[in-house]
């Protein structure tokens, strides 16, 4: 536009905009008037007025109100759903080369001829373009545009077809899957390791940038006529990103493509997933690369029987089943160049435990070399209590007060559990397991013996001398005798695992595993034993994926040999309620619960600890789902129990008055709760010291002392608790980002906010890191979060932290569980201060609603849901309807937490706001 | 209006936050004064708000049918990084995505167009079965308009801009990103007045051009 048509365009917006004041029948004449040596500009005002005065209602709407058939949702087989596109970006696509899982995969060729370059074009599937795939393959375009190697199949390109489609663009590989490479070109066991170790480098290259495989397989491996294998499809590869921790399998449901014959066993139980796994796939393809047959035969078993083919037993040694004929040499010939080295290397490969597995491709690559080279290889078969002395010698000094009291657990642990025996009425195997009881107790009376300072000779005995001590005995005295030394060992280590010092004790249990595997057999009641055994202490250090597997792999036995209504079974099952609790599971955790009380109760005596235990865990179970009225009976007769058969100063009766006083805490009786915590504390402190279960005791009693306003003092348990935690636990355990939280809270309330933030931040990572992103006790730092943001004056930012804690905590709860209320509260009281007060009104009258219907409407927590709701309508101007809801909540209020109490106040506060603006 | 596109909001989850990051960046980036940042911050906008305007079509229940303003939010919260981002920068952002948005309509509307001059039995199928109720939006309907009238309009928008850049912008927001007065004020930076005073204009010029 010219300078002199801007004048003119200015001048016809002044004079329309003047023009348009002046009534209808006035305008024309005062056009004439206003511009009357410019005849353009009069006609372009008076045609601009006119058509100010026509009708366009769609105009004055957005576009989608304007043509909503354009938007309207898409039925499934329109023609959009078309099955090969023309084109993609600037590829023409040429045919279909293959499927998979996530997607099909298409011979593409450049459509602007620049230059002629075959390409494999991989395009996600139609209708699976949810937003966590979409998130998946983006992140897999960046992942996979780090790595080069030229074993590896390159990235070439990505992004999104014009309706939205993801695409990756790949190098185009042209060859032959290596087993198919190997035979028809009948190699020697020498070439085909050399092939088989640029595998493996490529795997380290790419586990180097952080990537996993996950699907390593003959057919992801083609090599090329000039004889170069080419590693494909990083369809599965998931970031491993060292901030993020193990990538997790993210689905279990059979969206994440396996071909279960390369998957290892932690894949197909739905572990986490690592480079380990890798390495299990690599041991795979060795295995058949090496005898022409896979380790397991898998091909006519069911899903469920594979996984319990791979995960419970071991493949056969690579030397006996080769089936491999070279040209010109003889089976027995081939299977003796295997015998020795080869058979370790593939079965160290294969091992079942990741963690016994090569540490890396690059070794596995390093050993074969090695092998090549005819120097010694490092893959040997485990030996016993080996890996347990080295862990041993990491821990010097651990005082002998933890030894004596490991051991007369020990002690204890062998009485009570051969009593159970006794009540199951197995009678053989009650026999041999009072014959093996008695004998692991004079085991371990010799053993305590030495820890007699006197015999000792005034030295102090720690946990690794303990060990090594143990270790020598049982070699020497427990030689072919595996039912009692596996006996030793499994109570040694639960003693040292209740001492949490977990590293030793699973070390301990595992071997204690192989040995009953071995000696009794995969599905002996010891092996289920020794599983559940495992599966608590990895509860316990807060491994949960894991200890679940290890569980339900002791159900499993349990059941196939029908001892599913055993004690047994009663304590795997229970023990996989609480997994199942801790992981949020809830849902399938009550009925597992409910079944672990009815078998202990069917088979105990009345009043005996098993059932005060089972009691226990199924309140605690029902007091997380928000059964409050449910829970209360359950703790106070399994109290009862316990102090009719302990005494008052017994732990088990200290951990039942710390849970019955979070339930009070819950159902608003925070007099009693601090009682009953306090009990509960003197207890812990005075029987077991300094543990896990202080700490989330003191952890409970700052909640307990915060909601009293004692703000001080709730920040040192706060800060006694997570001192704790991470000296016994470690820094990862979610109980730390429980008591992170928490402290944030006081931290929040005392004004630091920075220190709040900082431990948000640290317990939200945490969260991520050990149970992904759906986990329910992330509702709880998001909602302190969503506080911590209203206290920062962030509205807006505290309105999507409550949405997400909203959204998980009714993914977890249902809409009904008052902890939904408690995030919606703060959800309104973030949307009031965003200037949202509709929706503020909307999500606190469904609080309202909850709290009325879940607590009863005396409770505390019902009042001020009242009072937020009241400010909600002053924001509004509907004071009439505010003011009994601010006065009925102030008054429940100060009546149940005295006049002076904070959140009094700030009702007040509220309650006066409504007075002022109505004034005005 | 900002209510209704909380509703619509869907959350920032983690996966989506490096890419929050980069989004974040090459906004304050622009904002101070680096052209060659828009240049790569448009194609992330825009591949998002196609994304999720196919999201939002594809979505079966009637109470979730696409709303420009909620698309725009939502593309907001999942491409920058909640913590590190000021109200400007929202607000710079939000005029970004409406101008992008009219670009992803146009597109679905031209594709639109095209299947059905493909197809002619496609149209029935769609508005017949899909919004039971008496209420199928048929384009003959008074008062709602063909998707040629949308093209046309596009196209009229065009010409406005070279005319006169500010209304075209604010028909853009109001009419392709759905904004309310209030918030096209926080983006242009302008007073109410101004906002309402241009867009009866705009309004008037633009239906001199269309009917």
């Amino acid at each position: 536009m010219s300078p002199a048509e801007r004048a003119s365009w200015q001048r016809i917006k002044a004079l329309f905009e003047s023009a348009r004041m002046q009534p209808a029948d006035q305008r024309a004449a005062w056009l004439d008037r206003a511009c009357g040596d410019q005849p353009a500009v009069r006609a372009e005002v008076l045609s601009l007025l006119e058509a100010d005065a026509q009708s366009l209602p769609w105009l004055d709407g957005d576009v989608v109100e304007a043509v909503p058939a354009l938007f309207a949702p898409e039925r499934p087989g329109s023609p959009h759903a078309v099955a090969m596109p023309e084109r993609v970006g600037p590829y023409a696509l040429v045919r279909e080369l293959g499927r998979g899982g996530m997607g099909t995969v298409y011979l593409g060729k450049r459509a602007d001829e620049q230059f002629d370059q075959e390409v494999a074009i991989k395009l996600i599937k139609r209708g699976m373009d949810s937003d966590e795939l979409v998130a998946r393959f983006r992140r897999e375009r960046q992942i996979l545009a780090t790595i080069a190697h030229p074993n590896i199949s390159r990235l070439l390109d990505g992004g999104m077809t014009r309706d939205g489609q993801p695409y990756l663009v790949m190098e185009r590989i042209e060859g032959e899957p290596i087993d198919r490479f190997c035979e028809r070109h009948q190699l020697p066991i020498a070439r085909r390791l050399g092939l088989f170790r640029s595998v493996c480098d490529a795997v380290h290259h790419a586990h180097g940038c952080l990537v996993v495989h996950r699907d390593i397989k003959p057919g992801n491996v083609l090599v090329t006529a000039e004889g170069v294998p080419k590693l494909l499809d990083f369809g599965v590869a998931k970031l491993l990103d060292a901030a993020h921790g193990p990538a997790r399998s993210m689905v279990t449901t059979g969206a994440v493509p396996l071909t279960a014959d390369y998957a290892s066993p932690e894949q197909l139980r739905g572990d986490v997933i690592t480079t380990a796994s890798d390495v299990y796939a690599l041991g795979v393809m060795l295995y058949e690369l090496l005898t022409g047959r896979r380790p397991h035969q898998l091909a006519s078993l069911d899903r469920r029987a594979a996984e319990r083919r791979v995960c419970e037993t071991d493949p056969p040694l690579a030397s006996t089943v080769a089936a491999v004929v070279d040209s010109g040499r003889p089976q027995r010939r081939w299977r003796r160049q295997l015998t020795g080295d080869l058979d370790r290397i593939a079965a160290k490969a294969l091992h079942r435990e990741p963690r016994r597995r090569y540490g890396s491709a690059a070794q596995l690559s390093d050993d074969l070399r090695r092998h090549l080279a005819g120097l010694p290889v490092i893959a040997r078969p485990d030996t016993l209590l080996y890996q347990a002395g080295k862990l041993a010698r990491r821990h010097r000094v651990v005082a002998s007060a933890a030894v004596l009291v490991a051991l007369s657990l020990v002690m204890g642990l062998v009485a009570t559990s051969w009593q159970a025996r006794i009540a199951r009425a197995e009678r053989e195997r009650a026999r041999e397991e009072a014959t093996t009881a008695t004998e692991v107790a004079d085991f371990l009376a010799g053993v305590l013996q030495e820890t007699d300072p006197f015999a000792r000779q005034g030295e102090e005995m720690s946990v690794p001398a303990l060990l090594d001590r143990a270790a020598v005995r049982i070699e020497d005295e427990l030689r072919g005798q595996p039912r009692v030394r596996a006996r030793v060992l499994e109570t040694l280590g639960v003693a040292l695992g209740r001492n949490d010092v977990l590293d030793h004790a699973r070390t301990l249990l595992e071997e204690a595993l192989a040995i009953r595997q071995e000696a009794l057999g995969p599905q002996a009641p010891e092996t289920a034993d020794s599983l559940r055994a495992i599966g608590g202490l990895l509860r316990r250090a807060g491994d949960l994926a894991e200890a679940e597997a290890a569980l339900r792999r002791a159900l499993a036995i349990h059941q196939a040999r029908g001892g599913a209504e055993s004690v047994a079974a009663a304590e795997v099952v229970g023990e996989l309620a609480s997994v199942l609790r801790e992981r949020g599971a809830f849902d399938q955790a009550v009925p597992l619960a409910r079944q672990s009380l009815s078998i202990r109760r069917a088979r105990f005596a009345d009043g005996s600890v098993e059932v005060a235990e089972a009691l226990n865990d199924l309140a605690l179970l029902l007091t997380e789902r928000g059964d409050l009225a449910g829970a209360e009976p359950l703790y106070r007769e399994a109290l009862a129990m316990y102090r009719a058969r302990h005494g008052e100063g017994h732990p088990s009766v200290g951990i039942t008055l710390q849970n019955l006083s979070d339930l009070l805490l819950k159902q608003g009786r925070l007099g009693l709760a601090i009682e009953s915590m306090q009990q509960s504390l003197a207890i812990t402190r005075a029987s077991v010291g300094d543990s896990s279960h202080l700490a989330s005791g003191l952890n409970t009693l700052g909640v307990l002392l915060r909601r009293a306003d004692r703000f001080e003092e709730a920040r040192e348990a706060y800060e006694e608790a997570l001192a704790l935690q991470h000296r016994l636990l470690g820094s990862e355990h979610p109980a730390v980002a429980t008591t992170s939280t928490n402290l944030a809270v006081i931290l929040m309330t005392v004004g630091d906010l920075s220190g709040a933030e900082a431990q948000l931040t640290g317990a939200l990572s945490i969260l991520a890191r050990q149970n992904g992103n759906e986990h329910p006790a992330r509702v709880q730092s998001l909602h302190v979060l969503g506080q911590l943001r209203l206290h920062q004056d962030q509205p807006d930012e505290a309105v999507v932290a409550y949405r997400q804690a909203l959204m998980l905590v009714e993914q977890a709860r249902g809409r009904e569980h008052p902890q939904v209320a408690s995030v919606l509260v703060g959800l309104g009281r973030a949307q009031l201060a965003a200037g949202e007060a509709p929706a503020a009104e909307d999500a606190l009258r469904r609080a309202l609603a909850i709290r009325q219907a879940a607590l009863g409407p005396e409770h505390d927590a019902v009042a001020s849901a009242k009072s937020w709701l009241g400010a909600c309508l002053t924001a509004q101007q509907r004071y009439a309807d505010a003011e009994p809801l601010l006065v009925a909540g102030y008054q429940h209020l100060r009546a149940s937490r005295g006049a002076e109490h904070s959140s009094v106040q700030m009702a007040w506060d509220r309650l006066q706001l409504l007075y002022r603006e109505r004034g005005r | 209006m900002l209510r209704s596109c909380y509703r619509n909001f869907l959350l920032l989850s983690d996966s989506c936050s490096a890419m929050a990051d980069d989004t974040t960046k090459l906004l304050s980036a622009w904002r101070a004064g680096d052209a060659s940042a828009l240049d790569r911050l448009l194609p992330l906008v825009y591949d998002e708000l196609h994304r999720l305007a196919r999201a939002a079509m594809r979505r079966e229940r009637r109470d979730h049918t696409l709303q420009p303003t909620a698309l725009v939010h939502e593309a907001y919260v999942r491409l920058i990084a909640q913590t590190r981002v000021d109200w400007k920068n929202r607000a710079h952002f939000i005029g970004v995505a409406a101008h992008l948005m009219r670009r992803v309509t146009m597109n679905h509307a031209r594709e639109h167009g095209a299947a059905k001059r493909g197809g002619g039995a496609l149209k029935v199928s769609l508005t017949a079965h899909d919004l039971p109720g008496g209420s199928a939006p048929a384009a003959s309907a008074a008062d709602d308009a063909g998707v040629e009238d949308v093209l046309a309009l596009n196209q009229a928008l065009d010409r406005l801009e070279r005319q006169d850049p500010r209304q075209a912008r604010i028909v853009e927001l109001k009419f392709f990103g759905g904004l309310a007065s209030r918030e096209i004020e926080e983006v242009l930076d302008i007073s109410r007045s101004t906002v309402d005073r241009e867009w009866r204009m705009a309004r008037a010029w633009l239906k001199r051009e269309l009917l």
